[in-house]
């Protein structure tokens, strides 16, 4: 990994990773931009804070979340402590116990939600719903600042909030203040 | 004609006196034990499409045909690379999806396809020559826990997943699981799987609001993993190969039948299909299933 620039962590990717973090009781996540053979970190949240020191960096595309950009499918896995490949994911901080990675864009994958260590122990398919919701408006905010393509459209985005609210109003809260953030 | 060796054949206008199927059954006989009793995926050749498959770990009993393997990726230059032979999972996915497969259809034969390795570009072109080289190659069933949401690729999946329904090869594909586009899981021509809430392996459902055409366990699922390892996943991902080995389970009894039939039997027998049957029986298959299948699922739980 290399350090590369001292920009502050963009408030919208920020807000996106936090309302990520919190929606799910993870420990920490990142947003990690994909580029020509590796990830850029756009924003971190959790681990101490000590992570947002590696806003800008490039990090190699391997493990979950560079599974998760070449596959286009989310993965939330728990990890065996034999698994040593998995340390240093989701922020670089520590080995996980369980990882969430999500995918971001409507037409083609160029960014990945990663989260880890859950309070619950795992990740659960609402974990992975909330989240994608989160990565699509991730995707979107990706676009409007030239890092993407194209943003998901108003009504699936609408759609899939619909959905959230009917089934956990708190959860739904969280997608709300990311998209407020973007507005 | 097309590539592959599909040849398009004339539609025929006859009286149905001409065109009649001996031995053709009804909806009525599709029972569990015309569908799945005693199958246990002997014959039944399985590609994954994937990250690739330990085939060497002890848990998938030799079923993987470690020198059949192909690999598909992309050099610097943007031009596709093939390599064929053993070669080792990049991650853990496509092991985890051998492994589903294994322990339902034991006996089946399972050929990794490898098109997800390190890197990040190139992929949407490996996946396609993967999956093209999988339905040339007339594998029973294609199993693919992946996708693609480039629109710029659609039609070229199309026409791939096309052939392959008609020259044969059961297409199973993971669907996405949010309301994006993803290319193949979009086609008519696959069986498209997401995730139900049941911890039951052998539980499926239909689902009434297409394109995703069945619902299967994808939840907290107990897995292969690289490197002899194990772990739990979520994700539609490990729904889909539950249904591509029940899929083989099929294919194994029922060789005749082409895929809009194995999808219709997989239908007639899914757990809201069958509502008037027993709860012990409704969309299980464990009274039917071969002992070897049930002994290895119990182990695997």
């Amino acid at each position: 990994m290399t350090q590369s620039t001292t920009e502050p962590p963009r408030p919208t990717y920020q807000a996106i990773v936090q309302a990520a973090v919190e929606a799910t009781g993870s420990a920490g996540g990142w947003l990690l931009a994909v580029g020509e053979g590796a990830f850029t970190v756009l924003a971190v949240h959790g681990h101490d804070g000590r992570a947002n020191d590696r806003i800008g960096a490039q990090v190699a595309a391997d493990g979950a979340a560079g599974f998760v950009a070449t596959s286009g499918q989310p993965a939330a896995m728990q990890i065996s402590a034999d698994d040593a490949d998995n340390i240093g994911a989701g922020g670089g901080v520590g080995t996980a116990s369980a990882i969430l990675a999500v995918p971001c864009g409507s037409e083609e994958v160029i960014g990945v939600v990663e989260l880890v260590d859950p309070a619950a122990g795992a990740y659960s398919f609402d974990d992975v719903e909330v989240v994608s919701m989160l990565a699509d408006v991730a995707g979107a905010a990706m676009t409007e600042t030239g890092t993407g393509s194209t943003p998901p459209s108003p009504a699936s985005l609408a759609l899939g909030l619909e959905r959230l609210a009917a089934g956990d109003a708190g959860r739904y809260a969280a997608v709300a203040r990311a998209v407020e953030s973007l507005l | 004609m097309t590539d592959g060796g599909f040849r398009p054949r004339p539609a025929w206008s006859r009286d149905s006196v001409m065109l009649r199927m001996p031995g053709a059954i009804s909806l009525d006989d599709v029972s569990d034990e015309w569908v799945f009793g005693g199958a246990d995926g002997s014959g039944v050749r399985v590609a994954i499409v994937d990250s690739g498959i330990d085939a060497d770990n002890p848990e998938l009993d030799g079923c993987v045909d470690a020198d059949g393997a192909i690999e598909f990726s992309v050099d610097r230059e943007g031009g596709l690379v093939t390599r064929e032979g053993p070669h080792d999972d990049s991650f853990g996915h496509g092991t985890a999806c051998a492994g589903i497969i294994h322990s339902i259809a034991p006996k089946a034969e399972i050929t990794s396809v490898k098109v997800l390795g390190p890197g990040l570009s190139g992929k949407s072109i490996a996946f396609h020559a993967g999956l093209d080289w999988a339905v040339d190659q007339g594998f029973d069933v294609v199993n693919l826990s992946l996708g693609t949401r480039k629109r710029d690729w659609a039609l070229a999946f199309h026409d791939v997943c096309d052939r392959g329904y008609f020259t044969n090869s059961l297409i199973v594909t993971a669907a996405n699981n949010v309301q994006s586009v993803s290319y193949p899981s979009l086609f008519a021509s696959v069986v498209s799987v997401a995730c139900n809430t049941t911890d039951d392996p052998l539980r499926y459902h239909a689902n009434p609001e297409p394109p995703t055409e069945f619902l299967a366990r994808g939840i907290d699922v107990p897995t292969l993993w690289k490197g002899h390892t194990t772990s739990v996943q979520t994700g539609n991902s490990y729904a889909a190969p539950h249904i591509a080995g029940l899929a083989a389970l099929i294919r194994s009894k029922h060789p005749e039948l082409r895929p809009f039939q194995v999808k219709t039997a997989l239908w007639a027998r899914a757990g809201n299909v069958v509502e008037s049957a027993p709860p012990e029986i409704a969309g299980r298959l464990s009274r039917v299933m071969s002992a070897t299948s049930l002994t290895r699922l119990r182990a695997r739980a």
